[in-house]
């Protein structure tokens, strides 16, 4: 059985059998990353197909000096956090036209409820809060976490990936969580309020 | 008390989460985008030899019509002289 770096190579050399291969085989790891980040089907998708298109194109420049997971975990997280920060600024530009046009569109509308696909039935509309909150970490937390709890990657594996030691990213959880319970206080439904 | 247990049940609220799946065409929009890719880069290499063949032909052509401009205009001088 051809290892994942023999199928680098093959397909550097052009191989596209090789290339299906790679991709059956790193499909769920990568559209999943970029699902926890972007919370998003469809653009989850699109980072997808933008990650394996870039591996076919620099496969040949692919020096190994990290396994080809890690590579691809990279790749995704770099695309997704991009995809978030155009998301950021595609609303500010929005909100600065909407001052001017009196006839604009609301663009304070929030997205709808993020809903992740692998949820246990019961847990779904708790995750919905857990997402919303999730949404609002900063950039390292927010990967950390989506990497711990949502691809239920290991902390030494995290550290490898995000290229700090696992002292840092024991760090990074624990302020995510503090984060999160902080942020969830609003999302507290109205009727529990005592 | 029980907002707390309701944060502590949305932060374990991903328990028993299961990865989830693309699409099963999107390889065939990968191999489909990667197929124009390659198209599109055929047709600007075709594109820059046209742009070139054009240019020298330009370049051609302006220096020839130069060189029988000259060339008439020196018969005239010459024809005046006599």
């Amino acid at each position: 059985m051809r290892s994942h770096e023999d199928l680098i190579r093959e397909i550097a050399a052009g191989n596209q059998h090789s290339f299906k291969i790679l991709y059956e085989a790193y499909k769920t790891q990568t559209f999943n990353t970029a699902l926890g980040l972007v919370q998003n089907r469809q653009e989850a998708e699109e980072i997808t197909q933008d990650v394996f298109i870039e591996v076919y194109k620099h496969a040949a420049g692919f020096k190994f000096q990290s396994s080809v997971g890690t590579w691809l975990y990279r790749m995704t997280i770099n695309r997704s956090l991009d995809a978030l920060r155009h998301r950021k600024r595609s609303k500010r530009f929005a909100f600065f036209i909407s001052l001017f046009k009196q006839d604009s569109l609301e663009i304070n509308a929030e997205k709808p409820d993020f809903i992740h696909p692998g949820v246990i039935i019961e847990n779904k509309e708790k995750s919905a809060f857990l997402f919303k909150a999730i949404d609002q970490l900063p950039e390292n937390q927010k990967t950390a976490f989506v990497l711990s709890q949502v691809e239920l990657l290991p902390q030494k594996e995290i550290s490898v990936i995000m290229n700090m030691s696992e002292k840092a990213v024991e760090s990074l959880l624990q302020r995510a969580k503090t984060n999160l319970r902080s942020k969830l206080e609003k999302f507290y439904p109205e009727r529990r309020k005592s | 008390m029980e907002k707390e247990k309701w944060k502590d049940e949305v932060l374990e609220s991903l328990a028993g989460i299961k990865p989830a799946e693309p699409g099963q065409f999107l390889f065939t929009r990968i191999e489909a985008r990667l197929q124009e890719k390659t198209n599109l880069s055929v047709l600007q290499v075709r594109l820059a030899a046209a742009c070139m063949i054009l240019l020298i032909a330009f370049n051609l052509w302006v220096v020839t019509t130069r060189y029988r401009a000259e060339i008439t205009q020196n018969s005239i001088t010459t024809t005046y002289q006599f």
